[in-house]
């Protein structure tokens, strides 16, 4: 304890006390501000799922900006304050250690990394109930639900989820509807449930909508099932995430989501359309991007349509 | 602490030639090193500069998306096998034997053949830009399946000569990792008790373990590439009945503990840099030390959190979420005792001690993105996009980089028997600190508002951020020349450098500077740590008979 009071003994004046107190609220203000008002930093949270990572995010980044903004401030204090005169050659004090400091300094990142455990744990519950990988097992080990192995439940509307099939190929993205449908362009009506089963042609490509938050690798040879629900009318932006090759960075496409009603016109036109172009198109053989031996393009609606684009 | 003689230097003798042979001296194979990484940073940093140059606006203009991609995977691999990791070797090779009172490494000519390992697989890496197709494009992590066809599908392509490098590089870490375990372990001289060892070695101690567990999975998860690639296996190759997952498992395990081993070397510079500036004994060196041992440990079971969005398994995404949030425990432990090391001392404010202050704080900003990027949640949303480019920057040049020029400016008197120019090397700090954060902060808006890593073209949105960004590494450039300036005028005409001009107490500064052949005249017998500063007898000011006043106060 001595040895304690001799390590802060550069702080025994009510003014110092006052300005590391005022130090440390004008910190703690600034990171809530920063934590709340994030809207420069995220983009709009545009499905359900979206808005509980955006609150464990905004609460990470309190965190993070407290202990920043208190370890530069220290630092900086300290180069002003301690910084020896000209030709002073003396040594500071001989202080190595002190338990109380240590415990106490370790108990800050065992208790901030506990709760920062646990929320993410909780978050990631509400994700995974709709989401779940579960290749191996174990579920029953993390205590995760499993909704998503019983058959799709009906949503509020007491429409069934809409099922996407998503190709990704080098360097286009096929979004397959039911009914024959592929096309270039993803759409979703509002407020309802989207599932997406992703498969790849060729290599991994990476499935983001930053709108939605949700992030999958398609990694080749497997379908991979992720679910989410669509909560704000818009346009957004579809982003492979995984290198792919040459043309990677223009593997972008537009998400529309929209109400219902205009959702269901847009799918009929598209059915019209398919069938006219599947009956008019032959499929041609060499359609693979590239010489690697890999699984044909996996449907002819598929391959009339990357005709088409090209 | 010492008692021991010091000759003067022979070093003055002997010929600049030596530079270029299989010297098996511990101070030549160290300074090798050091150029050598010194080079391989200036050609991928021009690499940077390319890249920056063609992402200030969001199309193609600059280069062809080929070579764009060429050029971010070269710049990768280079900065991290090339430079970061050789460049601490280098360090440490110069630094170790006299910290802990040794004459040279316990294997000389092992420690040759791990540097001249080097230079030639570095030529090979960059001859790759003569192959049709060019070099290497698949990023620096090469993910199969498709760095088995990119940049074309010729069994010798870039591709393949990533592949070699990387195993010739990876030997070389093997070798110097045996080299230093032997060397701490068996030649610390009398009294050199492990718990009395300077920081820097426990460090270099700490990572050419993790060298040793990691780099062979590294190896060979290149040598399976390889076979896939130019044989037909399919290890990895879903067509075949491979699982590219097993490739990023293997190539994480190293990787990942990579991030230590050229992160820790820095933070064992730091750790000597603090007490000698603050002229005060290290704050908890019982404390750094088992949470650089903890760092290591745990760090070899975080891996798994680089691919949360790799189709991985619930209860590992959860459990990898754990491992890699606890290392922020350790992680903050040194952090309190640096900055309590700090407080409260007389700080001498030289160019190293800028460069260790700005260490601590940068290291903090990388640092708790990282603890966000261990959350699954939040990790799904920011996985591959610029905010990992954000994070891992201030990690490994917030922290490894800056920690790293900390370590040059504190020795380099040392190492040449000149001193460094004070004004250049502090512009080089204010001007590094200013480009890096212009650089790198922006890139944390760019990748949460969306903007994916590893890409040539953008959405017009973030043209400001990245025009931004741009400029700030153009700054960044230009901050390496008062560096290079400062290096190259003082190691010729600089101010003779003494023994000891920081008033340090650690073994190396015990001995002539250059520190003559083989070292020590008479071994030295340690009686403590080497951070014994503020006690009578070891130098405490001006009344201290032991102090040289008039050194001290020529310095700065």
């Amino acid at each position: 304890m001595r040895n304690l009071l001799r390590f802060l003994s550069d702080v025994p004046t009510v003014s110092r006390v006052i300005l590391f107190g005022t130090g440390l609220t004008l910190i703690v203000a600034v990171s809530v501000w920063i934590g709340q008002n994030t809207a420069f930093l995220l983009p709009a949270a545009a499905s359900k799922e979206a808005v509980s990572v955006d609150a464990l995010f905004q609460f990470m980044l309190i965190v993070a900006c407290v202990i920043f903004f208190s370890i530069t401030a220290l630092i900086v204090y300290a180069s002003f304050v301690f910084a020896r005169e000209p030709g002073d050659t003396r040594d500071g004090p001989p202080i190595h250690d002190n338990n109380l400091l240590q415990l106490v300094w370790t108990t800050i990142p065992v208790v901030m990394v506990g709760y920062l455990v646990v929320y993410s744990y909780d978050v990631y519950r509400e994700l995974a109930a709709k989401n779940p990988i579960d290749i191996g097992g174990h579920a029953h080990l993390i205590g995760l639900d499993r909704a998503f192995a019983a058959p799709p439940p009906a949503t509020k509307t007491g429409l069934p989820p809409v099922v996407i099939r998503v190709e990704a190929l080098q360097y286009a993205w096929v979004f397959h509807y039911p009914g024959e449908v592929a096309v270039s362009e993803l759409h979703m009506p509002v407020g309802r449930d989207v599932f997406f089963d992703l498969q790849s042609n060729d290599v991994i490509h990476g499935f983001w909508i930053p709108e939605f938050r949700i992030k999958q690798d398609i990694i080749p040879g497997r379908t991979t099932r992720i679910r989410l629900t669509t909560r704000e009318a818009g346009k957004y932006m579809l982003e492979c995430t995984m290198l792919c090759g040459t043309y990677h960075g223009a593997m972008r496409v537009a998400v529309i989501v929209e109400p219902q009603a205009d959702y269901d016109r847009w799918l009929k036109t598209q059915m019209a359309q398919s069938r006219e172009i599947t009956v008019a198109t032959r499929l041609p053989k060499d359609l693979t991007p590239t010489r690697i031996e890999q699984p044909a393009l996996r449907s002819a609606a598929t391959r009339t349509l990357i005709q088409n684009l090209r | 602490m010492v008692t021991m003689t010091s000759t003067s230097s022979q070093g003055k003798t002997e010929r600049w030639t030596r530079y270029f042979t299989f010297n098996t001296d511990h101070k030549v194979v160290g300074i090798q090193y050091l150029v050598t990484a010194f080079i391989f940073y200036l050609i991928g940093g021009l690499m940077a500069m390319i890249i920056r140059a063609e992402l200030a606006t969001p199309e193609t203009n600059v280069v062809s998306p080929d070579t764009y991609n060429g050029l971010f995977t070269m710049h990768g691999t280079i900065m991290i096998f090339l430079f970061l990791i050789p460049a601490f070797q280098g360090l440490g090779n110069y630094m170790v034997p006299l910290m802990i009172g040794a004459r040279d490494m316990a294997f000389p000519r092992l420690n040759t053949t791990a540097f001249w390992i080097i230079p030639p697989a570095g030529l090979l890496l960059l001859s790759s830009y003569f192959l049709p197709g060019g070099p290497a494009a698949a990023g620096w992590w090469s993910y199969p399946p498709l760095s088995l066809t990119y940049p074309n599908t010729n069994p010798v392509n870039g591709q393949l000569f990533w592949s070699m490098s990387i195993v010739l590089l990876g030997t070389s870490s093997i070798i110097g990792a045996i080299n230093f375990i032997t060397t701490i372990i068996a030649m610390r001289t009398e009294g050199m008790t492990l718990f009395r060892m300077p920081l820097f070695a426990w460090n270099m101690l700490t990572i050419s373990l993790m060298t040793l567990v990691g780099t062979p999975v590294l190896a060979a998860a290149a040598i399976l590439l390889a076979s896939d690639q130019v044989l037909g296996t399919g290890f990895f190759n879903p067509a075949l009945g491979g699982n590219p997952v097993v490739y990023q498992h293997m190539f994480w395990f190293y990787s990942h503990p990579a991030v230590y081993i050229m992160f820790l070397p820095a933070a064992g510079a730091i750790s000597e840099i603090l007490p000698t500036f603050s002229r005060k004994p290290l704050f908890g060196y019982k404390e750094i030390v088992l949470a650089t041992i903890g760092i290591a440990v745990i760090g070899f079971s975080v891996w798994v959190h680089h691919m949360f969005a790799s189709g991985t398994p619930d209860w590992m995404r959860l459990f990898f979420m754990f491992t890699s949030m606890v290392i922020a425990v350790p992680t903050g432990i040194k952090v309190f005792n640096w900055t309590a090391t700090i407080w409260g001392g007389r700080l001498w404010m030289t160019t190293p001690m800028l460069f260790a202050m700005g260490f601590v704080v940068m290291f903090v900003l990388g640092g708790v993105t990282g603890i966000m990027l261990a959350s699954v949640p939040v990790d799904i949303h920011v996985n591959n996009t610029y905010f990992i480019v954000a994070h891992m920057h201030y990690v490994l040049f917030g922290a490894s980089v800056i920690g790293l020029f900390a370590g040059i400016y504190y020795w380099f008197p040392k190492i040449t028997g000149r001193m460094l120019n004070e004004t250049l090397g502090k512009a080089h700090f204010w001007l590094t600190m200013v480009g890096l954060n212009i650089t790198f902060l922006p890139m944390h808006e760019a990748g949460l508002q969306g903007m994916p890593r590893r890409v040539a073209v953008y959405a017009e949105q973030f043209t400001v951020l990245n025009v931004i960004e741009s400029l700030g590494a153009f700054a960044l450039g230009l901050s390496t020349l008062p560096f290079l300036l400062n290096v190259l005028i003082s190691w010729v005409v600089g101010k003779q450098a003494p023994a000891d001009p920081w008033r340090s107490h650690g073994l190396e500064w015990t001995v002539s500077s250059p520190p003559p052949v083989e070292n020590f005249e008479q071994l030295p017998v340690v009686t403590g740590t080497p951070y014994e500063y503020g006690i009578v007898g070891k130098g405490a000011g001006p009344d201290d008979p032991s102090v040289d006043t008039q050194s001290a106060s020529r310095m700065e």
